[in-house]
């Protein structure tokens, strides 16, 4: 070829530098791809072909793919059966998730959902290629995988999907307020269709279990929890962020693991009826069979006692409270602050006062000072001590000193300015 | 906005508009007391007064809603200007407009009035994208169109979105904002790829407001333009068609960098007619210090022996210098010397990029209210932010595009009185052809911008970030192109098959390129170009950055045993990992800095256009002719010699060992002869560093009509080419796969030449200096003279003309 007459791809070749041995290519995304097709853990394993049992759907936006399963009721995922949904208590389910639009739904009827997508980064480009719904219908469990074979049916995918989930009364996801709702949401839109989530209450099951759970566990990530609360085991999963390789391989005509994406993605549709039925428990802590209920005990009566707080139910925060005391073995300080300050809040001045100081005596840190503080604010406003409130701000001053780093000007001027009060109150020339 | 003259709510304080009745008596008083000064008067090269011009005004458009005539007569504005007229026309006609012209014209106003039409016409459904090229100015604006849609309806609103929009409002905002406020790098990379959640914006978008596209040339310029195709494309895919509406300072050739801008035909509205008062311009050429060299005293050293002329507590004055450190400088130069210009240090203010944005605004407002007398500032203050006008404006050098020295003595000019605008000359030649030449800043505009949309590279990255926006259909993009660029089909199948970004469908008969990669691509596409490929300067002993620089500078600059400067202080490299773009330093105290030596080699890929004359001494004989080519450049770094600070001896050389750098781009050509090479005597070996100090100069000159950087071209010089068998002068275009910089020089080469040909025999000189050719120690004694004759010889005589390119034989280009 003359050089006149170089192709445009010869050019960019060259220009994008990417023959180059001696310098970096110019496109770091280019560099990142590579280097992920490289890794020797995709690709290896594998077949090549469509995936099975997927059957072809029409609709007026054209043909698109799925593979229906059904579970029976009694059918067990991990330790639990499917059909013990039944048994959640909606109250408990919307206080975990403070979400009181939730106590009026039926979880029965709700649309269990999980999505694969080509990546994390969001986007226009960012394709969800197998859409997880999950479902009760005529007394069983039934679990529809949409997927895309190309991009191009995407239209049709979301389709169905936005009519299976408008269907339903109540979303169910894992993270999915934060994710899989948000990929639907945008990918619908750019199709011109209605997204149904708008009027649709959301039980984003990460919440409330992170509320109730997020001391017991190192995160707070959905395998972790239906590993500790459901006893869900999964066999060579593979992990999600190999999924977007797994469809790229497929589109390539190249060996592909989507089989693993599938079961993947069914696992997790499953757990969220498991972790929906282990939430809707979690306020009474027995199965609907009287079993205990698995996954930490003490966090879980915790968490419960802030939900209540929250809530300002003092009384059932308050046997919470002491639940979670009982389960935790050596006092814990700060848990008991809270405690005391439950007490107060409940009416109970006298108590909260005693809790508080015995805390102080607890050793000389910034627990000690807050619970002085506090104690101090009891005695003075709500018991009229004033000599034990001037107690505790004269030792709430020296821990000031003791454990505030400087500047602690406005922590100590705030105390010196009830130690002069108090000591007017007292009778005691400063 | 900058409409402060037809708004009279924005202006000053009382304190303001008492300072500008005082400021324009002053002025008079200065220019007279530098008129009559002893040292400076002669040093004055030339004085220009534009006479005060009277403004046309125009009535508001019938077709003008009356809720909006009422608004805008309530803030005090009783009529238009002819131009601002014109143009809200044009843009209810439903035509792209460009408005350019000067600063404080009322550009905004007339692009605020066809988009609140819209509004009020499609009671609230209209739709708006603003771009302005700084968040700064996108925060200024929205806060004075908020006030004006407040008192049209409680549901409309505008919003700025940048960087610091929190994530908690981006939603409301993305629903709610009939007025988006933005800037090119948040559509690029957070708008446009999230198209879907934009959705309310897209479906009714009327109009794109475009400010300040003077600023959009270059890499930045042809990837913006880049930019606005995908915006194109996603405003078709949810049905709308916006108008767009573009403003800029004046410029050369309008139309011609809007349609490259848009792929649109607009249509021009550059006369201004606002009025303004007298403009004064006084051109300062500092005093030469050594004869023989022809070095001239350093114009930040002159301005501070200027301004107690020039500072007073009447008046405001705004200095504006080309480094942030220069700026610096003088502003402690001048608080140190404020009691003997009847000032307070703090009075005197420096403004740069890099101050916080409270410290800014602080600044602006007592520039506003006049507490401020004079403000030392970097191009900071050149943009559109609101100061108020000024007095006075001292440009210490010419800021390198007349564009930006428009903008900057636009600071200055109340109404009903004259304005003065001093500019230092510095010792470089487009300073010393504007101190002979300063008609050229009053003339129409003669820089020409470089935009290429369609550079590979660029095209290539910019259709990755629309691939992921929305896929490629074959058929339907056929319609509307991707801009009508001619090589879509092939990059996208490149970008499919080499590299796996796309795949390619077939649905029917139809092509379709979708993008399926783990990728955010718009994320890793810079808008400026070079980022993910500079090398990071880091200091050896902390891991900490010191520095950057762009790969390409970086095999002569940071190589292993290179002196490298920051502020005065000497770091020495001591190990360059090429391949990883990382450069190792340690802060070493040396007596010599270090000068890197290339080689370049240019091979021809290819000849697009020739231009030339016969030689009038022997017809038949080629004299000289200018080329456009495509070429292939290697730049090997060879050595590096280590240079005593101030004696500048020699105190050793060592080898360079790296890669060589290979660029393919695009090339101006000036070719001489071996027939008229002769006739000048530039045979003999020592000519060519005459050759070379010719080649040097046209690339310093360039920049006059050229908007870019000498350092955006590469120069080689030959005094015996492979290719045409005699001298030739290669000018290239830097930027991989070029931006349209070698047609313009082509285009202008004769422009070009004969503003080299005034500087050089101007200069002062004797021998030759850095403010011309070159000094004689790079051109040689006889260096200056020839580079002299060559220069005449190519200037007189007849103008080149179109030549039929020749067969080149392909071993020739091998």
């Amino acid at each position: 070829m003359s050089a006149g007459e170089r192709s445009v791809r010869d050019r960019l070749r060259r220009l994008r530098r990417e023959e180059r041995a001696s310098g970096p290519a110019a496109d770091l995304s280019l560099i990142r791809q590579r280097a992920r097709r490289a890794s020797p853990s995709v690709g290896d394993h594998g077949e090549a072909g469509v995936p099975r049992e997927l059957s072809s759907v029409n609709g007026s936006r054209g043909t698109s793919w799925q593979r229906l399963r059904r579970f029976e009721r009694s059918r067990k995922h991990g330790d639990w059966a499917l059909g013990e949904l039944r048994e959640a208590c909606p109250r408990a389910v919307a206080r975990a998730a403070r979400d009181p639009q939730l106590e009026e739904v039926d979880l029965e009827q709700a649309i269990f959902l999980d999505i694969e997508t080509t990546g994390l980064s969001g986007g226009a480009g960012t394709i969800p290629f197998l859409v997880g719904l999950g479902r009760f219908v005529d007394g069983e469990y039934e679990l529809w995988q949409g997927f895309l074979r190309g991009p191009e049916e995407e239209a049709g995918l979301l389709e169905h999907a936005a009519e299976r989930i408008a269907a339903s009364r109540v979303v169910v996801s894992f993270f999915g307020k934060s994710f899989d709702r948000h990929r639907l949401e945008d990918k619908m839109r750019m199709h011109k269709i209605e997204p149904p989530f708008d009027r649709l209450p959301h039980l984003d099951l990460y919440y409330p279990l992170h509320r109730l759970y997020r001391e017991a566990y190192p995160d707070g990530r959905l395998q972790t929890m239906e590993r500790a609360l459901c006893g869900v085991e999964r066999e060579d999963d593979l992990p999600g962020s190999f999924a977007p390789e797994a469809w790229f391989d497929f589109l390539a005509g190249r060996p592909h693991r989507l089989e693993d994406v599938f079961r993947h993605n069914q696992d997790d549709v499953l757990s969220l009826v498991c972790l929906a039925a282990h939430l809707g428990r979690s306020e009474v802590e027995r199965t609907a069979a009287g079993e205990p209920l698995a996954g930490s005990g003490a966090a879980r009566a915790r968490g419960w006692a802030r939900l209540q707080a929250q809530a300002r139910q003092w009384d059932a925060a308050l046997d919470w409270s002491a639940c979670a005391r009982e389960r935790t073995s050596g006092d814990d300080r700060s848990w008991l602050c809270f405690h005391a300050d439950l007490l107060r809040r409940r009416g109970d001045a006298q108590r909260a006062l005693e809790l508080y100081r015995a805390v102080a005596q607890g050793g000389r840190d910034r627990i000690a000072l807050e619970a002085q503080v506090q104690a101090a604010k009891i005695a003075e406003h709500d018991l009229r001590l004033w000599s034990v409130a001037l107690e505790s701000t004269e030792d709430a001053l020296s821990l000031v000193r003791e454990v505030v780093p400087v500047p602690r000007e406005a922590r100590q001027g705030e105390l010196e300015r009830r130690l002069t009060r108090l000591r007017r109150k007292c009778g005691v020339e400063s | 906005m900058d409409d402060r003259r037809t708004h009279p709510a924005t202006r000053g304080s009382e304190r303001g508009s008492r300072l500008r009745k005082q400021g324009s008596s002053r002025v008079e008083g200065i220019v007279k007391r530098l008129r009559a000064h002893p040292e400076f008067s002669a040093r004055f090269a030339v004085w220009h007064r534009e006479p005060a011009r009277a403004g046309r005004s125009a009535d508001f458009p019938d077709r003008l809603h009356p809720s909006l005539v009422r608004v805008l007569r309530s803030r005090g504005l009783r009529e238009l200007y002819e131009h601002q007229q014109r143009a809200i026309e044009l843009a209810l006609d439903g035509e792209d407009v460009l408005v350019a012209t000067r600063t404080a014209s009322g550009k905004t106003l007339a692009y605020t009035a066809p988009v609140l039409q819209s509004l009020l016409e499609s009671d609230g459904a209209a739709r708006s994208l603003w771009m302005f090229p700084t968040k700064a100015l996108s925060q200024d604006q929205s806060r004075s169109l908020n006030a004006l849609i407040g008192e049209l309806s409680d549901s409309w609103h505008s919003f700025t979105y940048d960087g610091d929009t929190p994530p908690s409002v981006r939603r409301t905002l993305r629903d709610r904002g009939h007025v988006v406020l933005t800037n090119p790098w948040m559509l690029h990379q957070g708008i446009l790829p999230n198209h879907a959640k934009w959705a309310e914006l897209f479906r009714d978008l009327r109009y794109v407001v475009i400010d300040e596209v003077h600023t959009m040339s270059g890499v930045f310029g042809s990837s913006v333009a880049n930019v606005f195709r995908r915006l194109d494309r996603i405003a078709r895919h949810y049905g709308s068609r916006p108008r767009f509406f573009l403003s800029s300072a004046t410029l050369h050739n309008p139309k011609e960098h809007a349609r490259r801008l848009l792929g649109r035909e607009v249509q021009v509205v550059g006369e201004d007619a606002s009025p303004s008062g007298e403009r004064i311009f006084g051109v300062y050429d500092p005093p030469v210090v050594d004869a023989v060299a022809g070095l001239r005293a350093n114009a930040l050293e002159e301005a501070r022996r200027l301004a107690p002329l020039l500072c007073g507590p009447g008046h405001q004055t705004i200095f504006f210098c080309n480094r942030r450190t220069a700026v610096e400088v003088l502003t402690r130069y001048l608080k140190e010397s404020a009691r003997s210009m009847g000032l307070k240090p703090e009075e005197i203010r420096g403004y740069r990029g890099g101050y916080l944005p409270l410290h800014r605004r602080e600044i602006e407002a007592g520039l506003k209210d006049g507490s401020v007398k004079v403000v030392v500032s970097t191009n900071a203050l050149e943009l559109g932010v609101d100061i108020g006008q000024l007095d006075v404006c001292v440009l210490v050098g010419y800021p390198g595009s007349q564009a930006s020295f428009w903008q900057r003595a636009g600071r200055v000019g109340r109404r009903g009185g004259p304005s003065l605008s001093v500019l230092i000359a510095r010792s470089d030649p487009v300073d010393r052809y504007l101190a002979a030449h300063p008609e050229y800043l009053f003339e129409a505009p003669r820089e020409r911008l470089a935009v290429d949309p369609d550079n590979l590279v660029i095209l290539s990255e910019q259709l990755k970030c629309a691939a992921f926006e929305l896929p490629f259909r074959a058929s339907s993009e056929g319609e509307e192109g991707f801009g009508g660029t001619p090589h879509l089909t092939e990059v996208l199948d490149y970008l499919a098959e080499e590299c796996e970004f796309l795949v390619p469908r077939s649905e029917g008969n139809e092509r379709t390129w979708y993008w399926a990669a783990d990728a955010y691509p718009a994320q890793d596409v810079s808008l400026d170009g070079g980022e993910p490929d500079n090398v990071l300067i880091l200091d050896v002993e902390t891991g900490k950055a010191i520095g950057e620089i762009t790969r390409e500078y970086s095999i002569t600059t940071v190589h292993e045993g290179a002196i490298y400067q920051v502020e005065g202080e000497t770091w020495k490299v001591e190990r360059f990992n090429y391949e990883n773009r990382r450069a190792f330093l340690r802060r070493t105290p040396t007596d010599y800095f270090t000068e890197a030596e290339t080689d370049i080699e240019v091979r021809l890929l290819r000849l697009e256009e020739k231009e030339s004359r016969p030689l009038a001494s022997a017809e038949g004989e080629e004299d000289i002719a200018v080329w456009r080519v495509e070429v292939h450049v290697t730049t090997v770094a060879t050595l590096y010699k280590k240079i005593r600070f101030y004696t500048r001896e020699s105190v050793g050389a060592e080898d360079i060992h790296l890669p060589p750098e290979e660029l393919d781009s695009e090339a101006f050509v000036l070719t001489l002869s071996l027939a008229a090479s002769e006739q000048l005597g530039l045979q003999a070996g020592s000519r060519a560093s005459a050759w070379r100090g010719v080649g040097r100069l046209l690339r310093r000159v360039a920049p006059l009509f050229l908007r870019c950087q000498p350092s955006d071209l590469g120069l080689a010089t030959e005094i015996r080419s492979r290719h045409f068998r005699c001298p030739a002068i290669f000018l290239y275009d830097r930027v991989p796969g070029s931006v349209g910089l070698g047609t313009s020089l082509f285009r202008e080469h004769r422009a070009i030449l004969q503003a080299a040909l005034e500087v050089a025999r101007r200069c002062d000189c004797l021998l030759g200096c850095p403010a011309c050719v070159g000094p004689i120690e790079e051109v040689g004694p006889l260096g200056k003279e020839t580079a002299l004759k060559i220069l005449e010889h190519c200037v007189q005589g007849r103008e080149l003309a179109p030549t039929p390119l020749p067969e080149l034989e392909q071993q020739e280009l091998e």
